[in-house]
């Protein structure tokens, strides 16, 4: 089944990927097999235990259902401070 | 309030913002860019943020902040962009009555900011790279090689250490539930050893009745979080580890998470009741997680180790379900002498010590019983259970959620929740008039459960529990349906006086 989603990239995942957003179709079920989708297409080297995701500013789990329409965002590790 | 700049921070102007004259102290924190990260030379960094999520995760760090600690007003500035060597890339400011608690919220709050706010720096080394910096988790970056760290000196002319053995404990992860009387004086020795990664895991506050047996903590430390006090502590003794404080106890909805993202070596329980026992249990088995248990009780204890990968079986081998309700008391209840949990937690840290070494005589298959007072010891083995669910051929007991155990959980859900005595009508003769009153589903008209009460939630309610469990099975366990693990005796509400619930474990 697809879902069109909007993806948000930042830090590592934005160079890779070389934009800051974009929108795309996916069969994905949760956010985990959509970052597995994504990090073939784009080549993300991190794995999917330290990547970490947020929907409308909030972190959400790697679980959550990818819907139609959701702005994902990726986080890889954040550095702050 | 929390904010970002893109132009040099100015601590004048920041100050300026505290003007609360019942403030006695202002506690300022400044990270600076300094010129060098592990081993390399650097040149500059370029902070990289997700504004909105920033400010929005910052804004709930500080909220957090104010209502963990007793203090007056915060503000911090995060500068995002380029800087050069020795610019200031955060600045935090708290202002308290008294010093103390400004201490602790600001160091709290840089805990907080450098795993939560989505703010990401890249640094550029004088060699040309640049690289994306991963932060540790640690307060300070440990040694290079452990096995050449001075304080281990005296413990690696062990054959059964060495140079190999504390590289080991520097790789190790632990998680830790409860820092309570078990889990200060396993936590204080393990850190002393040398375990690299410590996460401590509980939702409780310090309390001068904890005093006796709870060694990590000083009087200064009433009222505070458990798990962030014992880490404060235990960074202050061993600074070159990593050790991360979680305020929260650690549930069935949230351990799992902790276990994935963490992985530990082993998981440590340091719990005292026997619902965290089995949630934690189940867990850590099903993801194949080595656990160190023990149980104190008055003047005696238990301690064993629980590892999937040994194939010896699990507690609930032995130990197929839960006490009932009120058969042993906890230590608030039954009373404990200090050194009881004192020596039981110390094994459990020589357990935990001879599963990263891989030293003999593991109690994988044993349960080690200590008798305070006469100081004997003994080694049970423990029967492996061909029928337990550990052995993969019959399910494991549905967790938590929708299994109920007396409790607050189950205390709040059944203020709302409609009650179905699914039992065979010829068992309520002679039932009292409140249990008369609870409508009666006997087996065959199961299934009709969902459409014939469509309100939720819904708890099933049965002689044991062990029927009412199995009922949630066949009805695939929907949302908001209950099983009740006791005796429907054990419900006693719908009758005038407010529901009464057994104290909880």
């Amino acid at each position: 089944m697809s879902t069109i989603v909007h993806v948000q990239y930042f830090a590592v995942f934005r160079e890779k990927a070389a934009c800051t957003k974009e929108t795309r179709t996916t069969e994905a079920a949760t956010l985990s097999d959509l970052y597995t989708e994504l990090s073939r297409d784009h080549g993300f080297s991190l794995p999917p235990d330290q990547v970490r995701f947020a929907v409308n500013e909030d972190y959400v789990p790697q679980e959550a259902r990818v819907e139609e329409g959701m702005t994902v965002t990726l986080i890889p590790p954040v550095a702050g401070g | 309030m929390f904010t970002l700049s893109e132009r040099p921070l100015e601590p004048e102007t920041l100050t300026r913002k505290f003007e609360n004259p019942r403030a006695g102290a202002l506690v300022i924190f400044e990270g600076w860019v300094r010129n060098h990260h592990n081993g390399r030379d650097v040149s500059g960094l370029t902070y990289e943020a997700y504004p909105d999520m920033a400010i929005k995760e910052g804004e709930r760090i500080l909220q957090t902040a104010r209502q963990r600690f007793a203090i007056l007003d915060v503000h911090v500035a995060h500068r995002i962009g380029s800087t050069d060597i020795g610019e200031r890339a955060i600045w935090v400011g708290v202002t308290s009555e008294h010093r103390q608690e400004a201490f602790l919220a600001c160091r709290w709050i840089m805990d907080e900011i450098k795993t939560r706010v989505p703010i990401w720096k890249k640094e550029a080394y004088v060699e040309g790279e640049v690289e994306w910096v991963h932060a540790s988790e640690g307060s300070t970056a440990a040694p290079a090689d452990p096995a050449a760290h001075p304080r281990y000196v005296r413990q690696m002319p062990l054959r059964e250490v060495g140079p190999d053995g504390q590289r080991k404990l520097a790789d190790a992860r632990l998680l830790v539930i409860g820092a309570g009387g078990l889990g200060c004086p396993a936590l204080l020795y393990l850190a002393a050893a040398g375990v690299g990664h410590i996460t401590i895991c509980d939702g409780d506050r310090v309390e001068e009745s904890n005093l006796h047996r709870q060694t990590l903590f000083t009087a200064v430390d009433i009222g505070r979080n458990k798990a962030e006090a014992a880490a404060d502590r235990l960074r202050a003794y061993h600074p070159q580890l990593s050790v991360r404080a979680v305020a929260d106890a650690a549930t069935d909805e949230s351990l799992p998470g902790l276990l994935q993202t963490m992985i530990p070596s082993a998981v440590l329980d340091c719990t005292d009741s026997f619902e965290s026992k089995y949630t934690i249990h189940d867990l850590c088995w099903r993801n194949g997680t080595p656990l160190i248990q023990a149980a104190v009780y008055q003047l005696d204890g238990w301690v064993q180790l629980i590892d999937p990968r040994a194939e010896q079986g699990c507690m609930r081998c032995l130990w197929p379900e839960p006490p009932a309700v009120g058969c042993v008391g906890n230590c608030s209840e039954a009373g404990v002498l200090g050194v009881t949990p004192g020596l039981l937690g110390m094994h459990q840290a020589i357990e935990v010590i001879k599963l990263l070494l891989d030293l003999p005589d593991r109690l994988e298959d044993a349960t080690l019983y200590v008798d305070v007072l006469s100081g004997e010891t003994r080694r049970l083995r423990r029967p492996v259970r061909e029928a337990c669910p550990c052995r993969g051929r019959t399910p494991w007991p549905n967790l938590g959620n929708s299994l109920l155990y007396p409790g607050k959980r189950a205390r709040a859900l059944i203020r709302d929740a409609i009650l179905l005595d699914i039992r065979e009508p010829a068992e309520r003769n002679g039932n009292p008039d409140w249990i008369q009153r609870i409508p009666n589903v006997p087996r065959a008209e199961w299934e009709q459960i969902p459409e014939r009460y469509p309100d939720r939630p819904i708890i099933l309610c049965c002689s044991g529990g062990v029927r009412s469990r199995k009922c949630l099975e066949r009805l695939g366990h929907p949302p908001d349906i209950y099983a009740w693990s006791r005796s429907i005796h054990d419900m006693r509400c719908g009758c005038p006086a407010e529901s009464q619930m057994p104290e909880k474990l």
